[in-house]
């Protein structure tokens, strides 16, 4: 049995007659290998991002969000007040009439979010974005408690002024005290550690651009009651008037997510005329994603496909333009003692080495081009290891597949007239 | 009386050039022995070639029976023949046909690749015959680092790789000077003196005195 490091070095040393026209015949393979690899780096980099950036939302869940209604701005009341006012969005009495009567809802959080500046007794003063929330938000996020407790329903019915910090929040406020029992100012109000959360999966809060982890949490009703519900507009003018920013709405199962949905716009479409809220579902949005990436890659898949159909009629051109080449060769191996198939596993080898060894340039290319989109692009990627195996294969079976009919030519030329050819 | 190595009867050959059949061998019936010396001589076409290509089983006969060392091979399978090229026959060209990409060791040790020779006893094989062979100081040229002298004997000992009872060449000195051609010679000489059989092709009448037999061939027939 042939050894197959000394196949391989044998049909380089054959294939080394002419390295330039051979190295030109294994772009097209190396190119369409460089694409498949690229294309699954950015793709699948594409999809964990976008993916974990929708299931940090939780599958389960549905958010409602408070949105002013397009097109429309605080206007001044000309009888009563000067000042521009409007109210929208959610109220306390939308989100506890759902709690209450929907029966595939299991637990709702209304959230409320603000940056504040935010001084410890030590003085510190710094800006930490402040989530006024529920005592079901723990559950609704799958955050879990670290030290003490979390907000609890008693704490809002008293309108207590107690927070719980996340797991960073307690590193930017508390370097070296233990924040437990100490005392928080918060927009004005003191208010008194009660407990430090953490939440593993890193997820980003729903309507904020900073992690969980980041937060200061206060009782949403405490938070009304001594904030009010009034604040100045943030773009343009005048005040606006919103009760909860948005509410997280977790379903029993992932099967309720799309009965509980279109119950809860059917509600909203009545209570709310004004069109004043924004549902998102992030199972829809997950599966939308998924059919989007299922197309993606098989567009991609075509492309890299026809490259690689290019590059390996490459190669059989040039297979073939080397039988004819080396007819003396091959009469001259069949004198020595080869056989037709020694020929043609020949022939076979060389040109699965040929883009064999194409594919594994394409596969370094394939990585540079990755790395390249992720740095400058500042796209996310990822190589799977599939991919790069997928791509060594498909190269080898590329030569595979291409080199038969050459090889299958070279079997049967005649030694003796190969021979007597000058 | 040793046992025939070669044994022709009534052999034919014919090619089809177009539509006509072109008769290059018209019966031909020979023995040739073991340790035999033989020189075939002969006008340009009269079927020289053709015959020995017949004896290295590269060609198959029309009509007749091939015995070679006491086997009927006039009808064997491709992967018969080529077992019998690889072990029995050693061949050597006037164009030396050698292997452009290898050096002189590569060369040598192709035919030991087609047989299950073991891959760690060739370097040395092939080392002890180019040796042998007078190539000591040229074992990593490439063919085209050596005179024509060098490479008829890298593909005579390329030809020796498997220890073949029969050498066959066809005017293996036809491309080289007369002092050159004789030291090819030499070496045929050293082989017979060790029990091969050598049979070649030339056109050298200097050579008829050099060998023990030889045959004339003439328009297809032997004259014996
Ligand atoms: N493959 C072939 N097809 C057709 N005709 C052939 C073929 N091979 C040989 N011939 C013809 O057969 C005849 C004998 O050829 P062969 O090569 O055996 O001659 P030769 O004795 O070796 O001649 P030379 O001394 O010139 O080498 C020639 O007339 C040649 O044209
Ligand atoms: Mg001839």
């Amino acid at each position: 049995m042939l050894n197959v490091y000394q196949t391989i070095r044998t049909a380089l040393l054959d294939l080394s007659l002419h390295k330039v026209r051979t190295g030109m015949a294994a772009l097209g393979v190396m190119f369409g290998v460089a694409s498949v690899v690229s294309m699954l780096a950015i793709s699948e980099g594409a999809k964990r991002e976008s993916l974990s950036r929708i299931k940090s939302m939780g599958v389960d869940n549905i958010i409602v969000r408070s949105v002013q209604p397009a097109g429309t701005t605080p206007t001044a009341n000309s009888e009563t007040e000067s000042v521009p006012y409007q109210a929208y969005g959610l109220k306390a009495r939308d989100l506890h009439h759902v709690t209450k009567t929907f029966a595939n809802v299991r637990r709702t959080a209304g959230v409320r979010s603000k940056r504040y500046k935010l001084s410890t007794l030590q003085d510190k003063s710094i800006s930490v974005p402040v989530i006024a929330t529920e005592h079901d938000y723990l559950a609704v996020t799958r955050t879990t408690i670290l030290r003490g407790r979390f907000l609890q329903p008693l704490d809002g019915a008293e309108h207590r002024r107690v927070c719980v910090l996340g797991r960073n929040a307690v590193r930017t406020l508390f370097a070296f005290t233990d924040p437990l029992r100490q005392r928080l100012l918060i927009g004005g109000q003191w208010f008194r550690v009660v407990g430090i959360v953490e939440n593993k999966a890193e997820l980003t809060a729903v309507g904020s651009d900073d992690l969980i982890n980041d937060h200061v949490f206060i009782p949403l009703n405490t938070a009304r009651v001594i904030f009010g519900d009034v604040q100045p507009a943030q773009n343009g003018t005048g005040l606006i008037h919103v009760e909860i920013d948005a509410a997280i709405i977790q379903a029993l199962s992932e099967n309720h997510v799309m009965p509980l949905k279109n119950r809860l716009s059917n509600y909203l479409l009545h209570t709310h005329p004004k069109k004043d809220y924004e549902i998102v579902v992030p199972l829809a949005l997950l599966r939308q994603k998924e059919s989007t990436q299922k197309m993606f890659t098989i567009v991609m898949s075509a492309i890299a496909g026809i490259s690689l159909l290019v590059g390996g009629i490459g190669i059989m051109n040039i297979m073939l333009a080397n039988v004819s080449e080396r007819r003396k060769e091959i009469g001259m191996r069949r004198a020595l003692g080869a056989c037709r198939r020694d020929i043609l596993l020949q022939f076979l080898v060389e040109a699965m080495t040929l883009t064999g060894l194409g594919g594994l340039i394409g596969i370094g290319m394939g990585f540079a081009v990755a790395y390249t989109v992720n740095t400058y692009a500042r796209m996310p990627v990822t190589i799977p290891l599939w991919s790069v195996v997928l791509g060594l294969g498909v190269s080898v079976a590329v030569g595979m597949v291409f080199g038969l009919w050459p090889a299958h030519t070279a079997a049967a030329v005649n030694p003796i007239d190969a021979l007597r050819s000058e | 009386m040793p046992s025939p190595i070669v044994e022709l009867r009534n052999i034919h050959k014919s090619y089809l050039i177009g539509p006509r059949r072109l008769e290059v061998l018209k019966g031909v019936s020979l023995t040739i022995h073991r340790g035999d010396y033989v020189a075939i001589m002969g006008p340009s076409g009269s079927g020289k070639s053709s015959l020995l290509n017949i004896l290295g089983l590269l060609d198959v006969l029309d009509a007749g029976q091939y015995m070679l060392d006491g086997e009927d091979v006039s009808r064997l399978e491709d992967v018969e023949l080529a077992r019998h090229r690889n072990t029995k026959i050693g061949f050597v060209f006037q164009t030396f046909n050698l292997f452009p990409q290898y050096d002189v060791l590569g060369n040598i040790e192709v035919p030991m690749v087609y047989h299950s020779r073991p891959r760690h006893e060739r370097p040395d094989r092939a080392r002890e015959l180019a040796e042998r062979v007078g190539l000591g100081q040229r074992f990593d040229h490439k063919p085209n680092q050596l005179s024509g002298g060098e490479m008829q004997r890298t593909a005579i000992a390329r030809a020796l790789a498997n220890d073949p009872q029969i050498i066959l060449a066809d005017e293996p000195t036809g491309n080289l000077d007369e002092k050159t051609g004789k030291g090819i010679l030499t070496i045929f000489d050293e082989l017979v003196d060790n029990g091969r059989t050598v049979i070649f092709v030339t056109h050298a009448p200097e050579y008829r005195k050099h060998v023990k037999r030889v045959m004339t061939i003439h328009d297809g027939m032997l004259l014996c």
